[in-house]
């Protein structure tokens, strides 16, 4: 059985003239230990996504579809068992470092609410673990930095506290919400490093969502790219780098300088912007910035075509796989 | 939504007071100040609406003498903190350095003087009155709105089209006039509101603890202090200049908020549509 | 830390100065002869000379201000001119009543504000939010004395369970001294609250949208804990400043309930030395009174300090 299994989730937020779907029938499929990127602009819902997937969708939102941990059904659950869940085998980290700890609150502190919360720990038994996290995300004078605040901290030094805090109620997925966007290119790359590592060693699953092709290639197996609220082309990184199938993918790789093929330096980017929510066309969310858009393309939702072993893609010029 | 109805109770409540004072110029029912005896304690009637007190005294009239005072006090010291503060901070904002920091010094030293406190020092000094009540009340309003307009003129001096009248070689005197004070109107009329509440509150305290209006001037505060005396024989009296204080006050507050709303360019659209 | 404690130490001693500067002004200077004042435009020639003389007028302002100061610093506010008692005897009975009443009547306007300002904040633009707001709406509409009358009609007159007003003294005992300032105390509150709640409310509202709220969240906490454990002591920072600024209305509200209760505390003893032009009664507590106020400022201040790690540095 997968880890995480995601069929069909929708979420519906309220917007001045009724309803939104910020997500629309989203499916993920994660094995245990196994690592999923989730890919894309801002505002193609993938933020929500890793909300959703913590039961923490803005209030008022309306949410359908089907989140199975472990075959349990998350959406089913109540407040208090989903406060059970969030942090003990659910973790996430945000994009935020700077803002995401409580400022008036001690390192130490923060870290052992989730040793008291979800692992029974207290007292000198919490200081010791909450020492050992520290020196676990590779931070120098762990004891110190217990009894430090979060302001005295530099943004990397912040990210790494988030991620001890994450491990703390040592879960099966920890979900990392854009982790090194708000960082140096520097820090970004030893943070990348230090999830791999972690990832590896405590044989957690990992989802990354990022809209950087480079930081998911660095460090998932399987990648979803999202768009307009939909799963648009999913498959193993290494394949769809190679032969990315979907209009928007392409364009996505293309926008690597690193990663992407021919023309190296020039930085080839997709024409317009992402609609508001609410905004998308009728058919094919992608129709009005796709350079092959036909007539069908603006009338009709493609579906998701299989497209080979554990790829598909959602679009109607594709042919689908023998 | 609610806001907007809000605010129209609000000016309702503030036109009803406003059109009571207006009337009370040219016509009350009965006289607020003349004492008939054989009317004292009357229950409300076709006669007296809300009945009489213990001078034999129109109540509604003297209600409606009473939103004048209150009124008229409001009006003074508002305009009198307004005109001085808002020339205090303009200045400060204009020309910064030590005026800026004296201005912003004297705002340090009031948080220290309620108006119940300076209103108690003045009447020590020169005896109780109407006049040293609007004094006290005109002084307290002058930081508020220096600090209020100080703040709101820096704003708008660091903005690129100041910036762009400065290269055009326009001194402080014309930027302010041009630029800078029609910028900031709207958070002073909305200041303004508030502390016309404010006023009409503490005008009522200080008439209450007889460093106010004097009699025989009508006024709420002094009414309820009157009506104290007489709480076992008619309770009642204690009630309406309560509620024509609470309903004024509400009103204004009210309104005073709609106004934020409806002035506030970043939230205006609502309010110009 | 230690800046910013020096700073708000010197902006502390300035105000005080500031204060005792304007009170000696608008007293002693801007009316006139302080002695005429005192007697009266009508006193004998021969007795406002003698008074002048005895209050040592005659010697220049800024003589007189140090005088006065320096005499505070030794504890001594000079004789009342009405009671010939020592200033300083007639405040002390005075503050017993007070100041307990304007710190008892803070404290139920911080429990209820708080109380209220959160859940308001945790039903934003709901039901209970807007009763809350209409609420508080209301309160900052009704004048405090006018509420002392209300409830004295209600509870005195209707009901019969309390007393007009008056206070047994703290020697009767905690029990009937305490049941005194009961309905006092309500009276002061609620204007202070319904302004407390609404500040309450709105930095609750600001700190709800914080990411470290979210972090909470994505650990386990469920709402309520987050509320108590993350959101409250954040949110108390602008709260704590606006309670001590709260404070000065709190006294002035004390002086003015003072008189619907007929409580023996600095607002009658002042009202009393105004009608009887005692002005040295007057000057020294208007002086107390706003001293006080700037103490608890200045408290507030160092508590700032303690509630926010980040001002221990950023100052």
């Amino acid at each position: 059985m997968s880890l995480l299994a995601v069929r069909g989730l929708t979420v519906a937020l309220p917007t001045g003239e009724g309803e939104a779907r910020a997500l629309d029938g989203v499916d993920l499929e994660l094995a245990a230990g196994g690592t999923l990127g989730i890919v894309g602009e801002s505002g193609s819902g993938k933020s929500m996504t890793a909300l959703a997937l913590m039961g923490l969708a803005p209030a008022g939102a309306r949410i359908a579809g089907k989140i199975a941990l472990d075959g349990e059904d998350l959406l089913a659950l109540g407040e208090r068992e989903m406060d059970r869940i969030r942090g003990a085998r659910l973790a996430m980290i945000f994009q935020e470092p700077m803002t995401s700890l409580n400022p008036v609150h001690r390192v130490g502190q923060q870290i052992g609410e989730v040793l008291a919360l979800h692992r029974d720990l207290a007292g000198g038994a919490a200081r010791e673990e909450a020492r050992r996290l520290l020196e676990r995300v590779e931070l120098p004078r762990p004891a110190r930095l217990l009894r430090a605040y979060p302001h005295e901290l530099s943004g990397g030094q912040r990210q790494r506290v988030m991620i001890a805090m994450a491990l703390a109620g040592a879960p099966d997925l920890l979900i990392a919400d854009e982790p090194t966007t708000a960082l140096d290119v520097t820090v970004q790359e030893r943070i990348l490093t230090l999830i791999n590592d972690l990832v590896d060693a405590e044989g957690m699953g990992l989802i990354m969502i990022s809209h950087d092709f480079g930081v998911i290639a660095r460090t998932c197996e399987a990648v979803a790219i999202m768009y307009g609220g939909r799963v648009v082309e999913r498959g193993p990184v290494a394949d769809v780098l190679a032969r990315p199938a979907h209009p928007y993918a392409r364009g996505l790789i293309e926008a690597v300088p690193r990663l992407g093929r021919g023309r190296a330096g020039r930085l080839a980017t997709i024409a317009g912007a992402m609609p508001a929510l609410g905004a998308f066309p009728a058919g094919c969310p992608f129709a009005d910035r796709c350079p092959q858009a036909e007539e069908a393309c603006q009338l009709q939702v493609p579906a998701m075509r299989p497209l080979g072993p554990a790829r598909a893609a959602a679009c109607h010029l594709l042919e689908a796989a023998p | 939504m609610w806001r907007h109805r809000a605010f129209m109770v609000g000016t309702g409540l503030s036109g009803l007071m406003a059109g009571a004072a207006l009337l009370s110029l040219f016509w009350t029912p009965h006289s607020p100040t003349q004492i008939v005896v054989r009317a004292r304690f009357k229950p409300p009637s076709w006669e007296h609406w809300l009945g009489t007190d213990q001078f034999g005294r129109d109540i509604l009239s003297m209600l409606m003498a009473g939103a004048q005072t209150s009124i008229l006090v409001g009006l003074i010291a508002v305009s009198l903190g307004l005109g001085l503060g808002v020339a205090l901070g303009l200045l400060a904002a204009a020309r910064r350095g030590w005026i800026e920091e004296a201005v912003m010094r004297l705002n340090d030293l009031t948080f220290a003087f309620p108006v119940v406190l300076l209103a108690i020092l003045i009447t020590a000094g020169w005896g109780p009155g109407i006049s040293n009540a609007i004094l006290a009340l005109a002084i307290i309003n002058v930081p508020i709105f220096a600090r209020l307009s100080r703040g709101a003129a820096l704003t708008i001096w660091a903005r690129e089209f100041v910036l762009a009248a400065r290269a055009a070689g326009k001194g402080p005197v014309r930027i302010t006039a041009e630029h800078v004070l029609p910028n900031i109107a709207n958070v002073i009329v909305v200041q303004a509101t508030i502390s016309f509440a404010i006023a009409i509150l503490a005008e009522a305290a200080l008439s209450y603890l007889g460093v106010g209006s004097q009699p025989p001037d009508p006024s709420w505060g002094r009414m309820l202090a009157e009506s104290q005396n007489h709480l076992f024989r008619s309770p009642v009296l204690a009630l309406w200049p309560g509620m024509a204080i609470v309903l004024s006050v509400l009103g204004l507050n009210l309104m005073g908020d709609g106004l934020r709303d409806l002035l506030d360019p970043r939230l205006g659209r609502r309010g110009r549509a | 830390m230690a800046t910013y404690l020096i700073r708000r130490l010197i902006s502390f001693c300035l105000t005080l100065v500031g204060a005792s500067v304007l009170i000696f002004v608008m007293l002693e200077i801007l009316p006139g002869d302080p002695a005429l004042t005192m007697l009266g435009v009508d006193a004998p020639e021969s007795a406002v000379a003698a008074l002048r003389a005895d209050l040592g007028l005659d010697r220049p302002a800024p003589e007189r201000y140090l005088d006065w100061i320096a005499g505070l610093a030794r504890g001594e506010m000079g004789l009342s001119f009405t009671y010939q008692v020592p200033v300083a005897e007639l405040f002390a009975e005075r503050l017993e009543l007070t100041v307990p009443l304007a710190f008892a009547a803070m404290a139920l306007a911080s429990l209820l504000a708080i109380g209220a300002g959160l859940y308001a904040a945790s039903r934003h633009n709901r039901a209970g939010d807007w009763g809350v707001m209409t609420a508080s709406q209301l309160g900052l509409a009704i004048p405090n004395f006018w509420l002392g009358i209300l409830l004295i009609v209600l509870f005195a007159l209707v009901l019969g369970w309390t007393k007009a007003g008056g206070f047994p003294g703290w020697e009767a005992g905690i029990g009937p001294a305490l049941g005194a300032l009961v309905l006092p105390v309500v009276a002061l509150a609620i204007t202070l609250a319904s302004i407390l709640t609404r500040v309450v409310r709105s930095a609750t509202l600001e700190v709800l949208r914080e990411d470290f709220v979210r972090t909470a969240r994505a650990k386990g906490l469920g709402r309520g804990r987050t509320l108590r454990r993350h959101v409250l002591r954040n949110a108390m920072i602008p709260v704590v400043t606006v309670m001590g600024l709260l404070f000065a209305d709190a006294m002035a509200g004390t002086i003015v309930i003072e008189n619907v209760f007929s409580l023996p505390g600095m607002g009658k003893l002042i009202f009393g030395a105004i009608s009887n032009r005692d002005l040295i009664v007057v000057k020294n507590a208007v002086l107390l009174l706003a001293a006080l106020v700037i103490v608890v400022n200045f408290a507030v201040d160092l508590l700032y300090a303690l509630i926010d790690p980040r001002v221990r540095i950023r100052d």
